[in-house]
């Protein structure tokens, strides 16, 4: 009775079993898109404790299928226990493994490399540990492979264990204490080239094969004699020739060549170390040198301080409580931003902005997060020196920008409480080398900004020297010693052409610029020419060269413009043949705006005509009376724009009654003319005309030393001048 | 022993095979209930992602990114080949080539001859880095930037290499890299965009920038870059018009949002509340703006810093200087294009030109960042679209020649936020024409600096026409090296 209740148990057993492996495959399958709810999370955490229990009965298991008893009732009954004991062993185990694979939901197990053996070794050994089971209830009992399978399971399962405890408890956690700490950091000043650099390279990624002991090629490489000596192949390295080295011929082979070194599979020479490895041979390879002794530009020096530089300093942890996110938002406006320096992280950064917005209230108000804000970006803000006491109260402040705000400096010592104060930001603000030193007591202070305020450069070095580890940012200093040219003035005016006179207005963007200038066509210079001063009158066609001058930097290139007087200006232009679709300027009245075209065909400003003639018509509600018609061109040879052949005035009372006043067939363009605006004056006896008709003929032909030889050129017209 | 065989036998009939399934379904059904999706859309879902944090602590909370548009050529700049002066003339070797495809202007060359730089370099900083004579301030502050030589891209024309470095896309439509970032992190400061376009040109060959370049593409179009103007007033129509002061202002904006709100409420349209933001927005910059675009009050060693152009609006130096002030009022992403470097001929000439125009305010930009306390936080990208190559386009004389596309390798540089200082990263060929070491491609790039900026490259995405997009496509790796 009692065995067959055992029988109905082990069905039972069996059964679960069964269940929880299909169970276990399925979230194998599924493993990426679980979502646990926090019960489960709970059993999920105990998966430590559990795994303790197959452990325990898997190994009792696989050891009583190597015990034989004389006795066969004995026997019997010692095997009934084994698979009684398998199969709980069996079933905690895949208990376990559900556990695990919950366990493995949550953050901070994504992605490593040790929980997938884990994982996989477990579940195997579960499998294993099954299939064992369901061996053993087989009606042939295969002793050989239960006893194999119980080898192997147990095995995995000391793996598995292993594997498991470094996740938990971190790598080498069983061996951690017999095993040598990790290489201390040697400071440069006292480091040697061969013992703390070349030494430890040849360590790590040659002497598991090249020791005393294995000298795999007769080649040891532990002792600087036994490096000398070389192997098989002969000496290792000829000091100062690292091309004719043997050493550096075998690390540069091809990976796959059969010489190459170390052999593939193992760990390769990083770039840097085959370099250090080259300059040491090129130095001599000598065994006792100083870092610190090599010249500043040495490469062997430049490659031994990269090596040498302490790995990157770990991320800083804030262990700080999150702060209420409700108080968060209402403290947020438009211009006083506070986020988080990352999603899911407590620590807090505050941003102001907008002056007029700012008072001392806007700090104030922050104080409930003082435990959470470490940075404060108030540049430009007025914040005054009474405010650093608030400021002073935000404990966990590591950033603090106080640039070009109203601070003066009085309570600058409030700050030196900040306990971890590691940038401050003073530029712009009139803090004195007094007031500085009281920030001596900020032991995490590592970088003060203090560009722009009332420190001289000897006192900032003064500062620098008393600071030892902080970094003084001292920013530009324009001590004269650069001379920078000034650019050109500029014309205020918008008009170039006036009928009676104008007033020329001059100006520079940089403050105290003195302007001279000349009229006469001479070069202005910064001595004798006229100053401008507010405005000058025009009251003929004027050409003015003028420059910019200033104490502290180079006098500008001239400028050079000429304005011109037209008496009459027309009421309205007709253009009786249409520009080139690219150059149409701003059409019919680009003749009559006052604008001059300057000396770029494509800045909207000019007509350009190829292949037809410019021909429009000018019209004055009122007749006026006319000796001079001029029209402004461009001639730029390069880019086919070439005077026109010919020009032809016509006037009259109406369109209907015109004659030829006057044709001009101006010089026609050379090879090396220069890029120039000019103006074709037509000069004929006064003649009184409400109507004029202007025709300007572009080259039809270029001519042969030209690049574009025998195509139509261009006619490029700006403005037309009557006087 | 025959009886124990059928009594096995009868152990596996179908009653028990039936119960058997019965308990692999169950237990399948109970670990459905641990999967809320099991019928759901499938493959690895992704946590919801929530725009405007970063993922991680950002090394840096804002890009100036001066680009140089046009490819200014590494070889006069920053990848020193004295070997190209030694082989003047010589015919670049078809095994350094390798079927490299040409572009148009170059594929009917008979001959390539290498070309070396008509410039000196010199040798600056704790780094060594080789630079031009044509950037002296440059190379005052090389202990400050990270020299990349190794860049390369896919696109050898323009106007697809613009787009790939602007957009991670040939192609064009999708959301620029400033339109990524202020979606990724959002904007700064709630008064100005957070994604801002100033541009520039100077007097070389020059190539066109269009406004896709800083399209919001696919995303809200919150997230488009706002284009300076590069006249008087940097922002046009900030003024009330006469007659309307704040208080009208106030009240006919708010009337104007109730309306909108009215049609949202119908329609359902996002782009509605957007429109209401960027009103609001655009009422705050109001005075924001002015206060941010006035030179004025600069100190004169600012002036003597950028140079005297920095007051002339429209250049390279007055976008600098503008730059630095947007960045330090929280503009995520200011994106500077600086025109004409696209010198297939008359380069030695041009270059010079170039050079000068962006030097010195480019070195100042980072002197000014620095002097302030904002370098840390702010990241400084300078560089092209591709590198021009090794050999001459067009005619070639002692004191002129050109030089084509080159997409294999060309050099930028980084500074600040994060990144490596005084490092020259990556290294190319003594031809300088292919990269030999720790090449970066645009993608990864794009994922360093994304990284660089807090987010995760891989999880920055937006979903869009089906499928989910992001800045680097389907490629990019974070380059540690790269990274302080």
């Amino acid at each position: 009775m009692i065995l067959k209740q055992r029988f109905r148990w082990q069905q039972v057993g069996s059964s679960l079993l069964f269940a929880a492996n299909i169970f276990i495959l399925f979230l194998l399958v599924f493993s990426s898109r679980l979502v646990l709810p926090p019960w489960l999370q709970v059993l999920g955490r105990m998966h430590p404790l559990l795994l303790h229990f197959p452990i325990v009965l898997i190994i009792i298991a696989g050891i009583l299928t190597f015990i034989r008893l004389r006795e066969p009732a004995a026997e019997s009954w010692k095997q009934q226990l084994s698979a009684a004991l398998l199969l709980a062993g069996a079933l905690s185990a895949a208990i376990t493994v559900i556990m695990g694979l919950f366990l493995s939901t949550e953050d901070g197990y994504h992605g490593s490399g040790e929980l997938q053996w884990h994982k996989w070794s477990g579940v195997t050994m579960l499998w294993l540990a099954s299939a064992l089971y369901w061996l053993g209830q087989s009606a042939v009992p295969r002793l050989r492979w239960q006893q194999a399978g119980a080898v192997i399971t147990t095995l995995l399962l000391v793996i598995t264990g292993h594997l498991g405890a470094n996740i938990t408890h971190g790598n080498n956690f069983v061996l951690g204490p017999v095993m040598p700490a990790g290489k201390p950091q040697v400071p440069f000043d006292q480091a040697l080239v061969y013992e703390h650099l070349v030494k430890p390279v040849l360590e790590e990624k040659c002497m598991s094969c090249h020791n005393a002991g294995k000298a795999k090629g007769e080649l040891a490489m532990e002792l600087p004699q036994q490096l000398l000596k070389g192997g098989k192949s002969g000496k290792l390295f000829i000091a100062g020739k690292p091309e004719l080295s043997l050493l550096m011929d075998r690390l540069h082979l091809p990976l796959d060549a059969k010489k190459h070194m170390p052999p593939a599979g193992k760990p390769q020479l990083t770039p840097e170390e085959t370099e250090l490895l080259y300059y040491w041979i090129k130095s001599g390879a000598d065994f006792k040198t100083k870092v610190a002794s090599l010249p500043p530009q040495d490469s062997l020096r430049l490659v031994a301080a990269t090596l040498l530089k302490p790995a990157a300093a770990a991320p800083e942890v804030y262990d700080f409580s999150f702060a209420d996110e409700k108080l968060v938002q209402k403290l947020n406006n438009n211009y006083r931003v506070i986020y988080p320096i990352a999603l899911h992280a407590a620590p807090l950064v505050v941003n102001c902005y907008n002056k007029d917005q700012f008072n001392s209230k806007v700090i104030e108000e922050l104080l409930p997060l003082k435990k959470q804000i470490i940075e404060m970006h108030l540049q430009k803000m007025p914040v005054h020196d009474e405010d650093l006491k608030t400021i002073a109260r935000f404990e966990q402040l590591r950033v603090l920008n106080l640039s070009f705000t109203n601070v003066k400096g009085q309570t600058l010592s409030a700050l030196a409480s900040l306990p971890h104060l590691e940038s401050l930001s003073l530029s712009g603000t009139p803090v004195t080398l007094a007031q500085l030193q009281a920030l001596k007591s900020a032991t995490k202070l590592k970088e003060l900004y203090l560009w722009n305020t009332a420190l001289s450069p000897a006192d900032l070095d003064r500062l620098q020297a008393s600071f030892k580890q902080v970094a003084v940012i001292k920013g530009f200093v324009n001590d004269g010693s650069e001379l920078l040219k000034l650019n050109q003035p500029q014309v205020a005016n918008n008009v170039m052409v006036f009928d009676q006179h104008m007033q020329l207005l001059l100006k520079h963007p940089i403050r105290g610029v003195e302007i001279r200038y000349t009229t006469d066509g001479s070069m202005p210079d910064s001595a004798n020419s006229p100053v401008f001063k507010d405005s000058l009158l025009l009251e003929g066609n004027t050409t003015i060269r003028a420059i910019a001058c200033k104490k502290g930097w180079l006098a500008s290139d001239p400028l050079q413009v000429s304005f011109y007087k037209s008496t009459y200006r027309p009421d309205s232009v007709i253009l009786l043949t249409q520009p080139n679709g690219t150059y149409t300027g701003s059409g019919a009245k680009t003749l009559s705006d006052g604008l001059k075209g300057g000396q770029d065909q494509g800045n909207g400003k000019w007509l350009g005509y190829t292949g037809n003639n410019l021909e429009a018509m000018l019209l004055f509600k009122q007749p006026v009376s006319v000796q001079s018609v001029s029209v402004g061109i461009l001639r730029s040879i390069n880019a086919y724009i070439f005077p026109p052949t010919k020009v032809e005035v016509w006037g009259g009372m109406d369109a209907r009654h015109m004659k030829l006043l006057k044709r001009i067939i101006p010089a026609a363009g050379q090879k090396d003319d220069p890029l120039t605006a000019m103006n074709i004056d037509c000069t004929f006896p006064q003649t009184t005309v409400s109507c004029v008709k202007l025709v300007l003929t572009p080259i039809d032909k270029l001519p042969l030393w030209h690049p574009g030889k025998g195509g139509h050129g261009w006619v490029f017209a700006d403005e037309v001048l009557f006087n | 022993m025959k009886n124990e065989f059928i009594e096995h036998h009868l152990n596996m009939n179908r009653r028990k095979f039936l119960s058997r399934l019965s308990l692999g379904v169950g237990s399948i059904a109970l670990g459905s209930l641990l999967i809320p999706d099991i019928f759901g859309k499938g493959g690895a879902e992704e946590a919801p992602f929530i725009p405007g944090i970063p993922h991680f602590a950002p090394k840096a909370k804002r890009i100036i990114y001066l680009f140089q548009n046009g490819a200014p050529s590494q070889l006069e700049s920053f990848d020193y080949k004295p070997k190209l002066r030694e082989m003047m003339g010589q015919e670049l070797p078809p095994s350094i080539r390798m079927g490299q495809r040409l572009t148009g202007m170059t594929s009917g060359q008979a001959s390539f001859p290498l070309v070396g730089s008509h410039y000196d370099f010199k040798q600056y900083g704790a780094s060594r880095a080789w630079i031009s004579d044509l950037f002296p301030h440059t190379a005052k502050v090389v202990d400050d930037i990270c020299i990349v030589k190794s860049m390369f891209t896919e696109a050898i024309n323009h106007d697809p290499a613009l787009t790939f470095f602007q957009t991670g896309a040939q192609q064009g439509n999708r959301a620029s890299f400033g339109s990524w970032m202020s979606y990724g992190l959002g904007s700064e400061n709630k008064n100005l965009p957070a994604f801002c376009v100033l541009l520039s040109r100077g007097k070389g060959n020059g190539q066109g920038v269009y406004s896709k370049l800083w399209s919001n593409g696919f995303l809200d179009s919150i997230h488009q870059g706002v284009q300076f103007s590069s006249g008087e007033s940097p922002v046009l129509y900030l003024n009330n018009p006469d007659g309307i002061d704040m208080a009208n202002r106030r009240q006919m904006l708010d009337q104007l949002a109730a309306l909108n709100d009215q049609s949202y409420k119908e329609f359902g349209d996002p782009e509605i509340n957007t429109k209401i933001q960027q009103y609001e927005m655009a009422y705050r910059m109001q005075t924001a703006v002015p206060e941010l675009t006035d030179l004025s009050k600069e100190p004169d060693d600012i002036i003597k810093l950028y140079g005297p152009d920095c007051l002339i609006p429209g250049t390279f130096a007055a976008n600098c200087l503008l730059s630095r002030k947007l960045s330090e009022s929280g503009v995520r992403f200011i994106q500077l294009y600086h025109q004409g470097w696209d010198q297939h001929g008359n380069l030695p000439n041009e270059m010079a030109g170039q050079a000068k125009d962006v030097d010195q305010a480019s070195a100042a930009l980072i002197t000014d960042l620095k002097q302030r306390g904002l370098l840390d936080e702010t990241l400084v990208i300078w560089g092209g679209e591709f590198g021009r190559t090794n050999y001459c386009q067009g005619k070639m004389s002692a004191d002129n020649y050109g030089r084509d596309h080159h997409p294999r390798c060309f050099s930028i540089w980084m500074a600040g936020g994060g990144v490596k200082p005084g490092i020259v990263y990556g290294e190319t060929d003594e031809f300088g024409y292919n990269i030999i070491k720790d090449p970066v491609h645009v993608h990864d790039f794009h994922a360093t600096v994304l990284h660089l900026m807090g987010l995760d490259h891989e999880k920055l995405t937006f979903k869009h026409q089906g499928r989910r997009y992001r800045l680097t496509d389907v490629a990019g790796k974070v380059l540690p090296g790269l990274m302080a």
